[in-house]
């Protein structure tokens, strides 16, 4: 397991938080990297 | 759950999502956020669906050489939806050599992937203790036997377990969030309730805490003269990473020019895969 940093785009707001939002850019970026690595296992 | 099956075949690789929801009211204002008042899927679940259903598309249109199931896994926040998933659907059905998750997290900045070799999550138990006994007239308090005095007793020796008898370069916490007890001022209760969460890394601190904290409870239930039940139950397993699966995950990553590798700590948050990688 390991953790993906997605940021925020307001600092200091908890996963668990009703008002968290992370920058969901990271989202296609780490699709293909666990693409690329499960492909190379 | 999604298998499929591999052009050879010799090993299956397993990824998992939790798809779960918490009784949140979303108020993050975002397009996507959700329609449901009281459920949102906090605690990263909506992006690790994401991903999930993003690399389902990617090794549908990429053949993979090796087997892939992709676990969508619920009530990961609980009541422990790993074990029901793996012991009676993935273990008997599927033979699967190795078993991938990811947590997003807004501590570490995105482009950033963290992991660590051994313990990321700590395992948790959950503990309940009830001190028990004579309730009466507030004014009379040689005819009852109060269970408010033994929990508040409890609740400051209790702190010893962490600070004096755990090793302090182990990572433990031990939090009581709630304490329960009497119905009116002028009333010595009949009970009082305290339940907290025991966040441990090893097995054997796990059981040496738990011995403790049962000897606490019982050592001061006999000085204030009071009943008291003890409940300690394992909820999660921790999350340990395995060396050789890690050890490989990492020095790819290092190899990435697209995200940047930094090595975890350990956290006292918890997470049920902890159960499959066991």
């Amino acid at each position: 397991m390991f953790w993906l940093g997605v940021g925020g785009k307001e600092k200091g707001i908890s996963l668990h938080s009703s008002k968290f939002s992370p920058d969901e850019s990271v989202i296609v970026p780490a699709v293909k990297l666990v693409g690329e690595y499960i492909s190379n296992l | 759950m999604v298998y499929i099956p591999g052009t050879e075949g010799k090993k299956a690789i397993g990824w998992r999502t939790d798809i779960d929801g918490l009784p949140t009211n979303e108020e993050a204002g975002l397009p996507f956020a959700s329609k449901h008042k009281g459920a949102m899927h906090a605690c990263g679940h909506d992006i690790h669906m994401t991903v999930a259903l993003g690399l389902l598309e990617y090794v549908l249109q990429n053949k993979q050489k090796n087997n892939i199931l992709i676990l969508f896994q619920p009530a990961e926040e609980g009541p422990g939806g790993e074990r029901e998933m793996y012991d009676n659907v993935i273990e008997p059905k599927y033979k699967v050599n190795e078993f991938y998750a990811l947590h997003d997290s807004p501590e570490w900045e995105p482009g950033i992937i963290t992991t660590k070799v051994g313990e990321l999550f700590a395992g948790i138990a959950a503990v309940k203790v009830d001190f028990i006994d004579t309730p009466g007239h507030g004014a009379m308090p040689h005819m009852t036997r109060d269970p408010l005095i033994a929990a508040a007793s409890f609740l400051l020796e209790v702190q010893t377990l962490i600070s004096r008898n755990l090793n302090p370069f182990d990572a433990e916490v031990l939090t009581f969030g709630t304490i329960n007890g009497g119905t009116a001022a002028n009333s010595v209760a009949k009970s009082c309730e305290l339940t907290g969460t025991l966040r441990i890394g090893s097995k054997e601190s796990l059981e040496f805490s738990k011995k403790r904290i049962l000897d606490i409870a019982q050592g001061v239930a006999k000085a204030i003269d009071v009943k008291v039940n003890v409940e300690i139950y394992d909820a999660y397993s921790p999350v340990i990473n395995s060396p050789e699966i890690t050890n490989k995950f990492m020095n790819w990553m290092k190899s990435r020019t697209d995200f940047k590798f930094q090595e975890a700590p350990i956290t006292m948050t918890s997470e049920d895969f902890g159960y499959i990688l066991k």
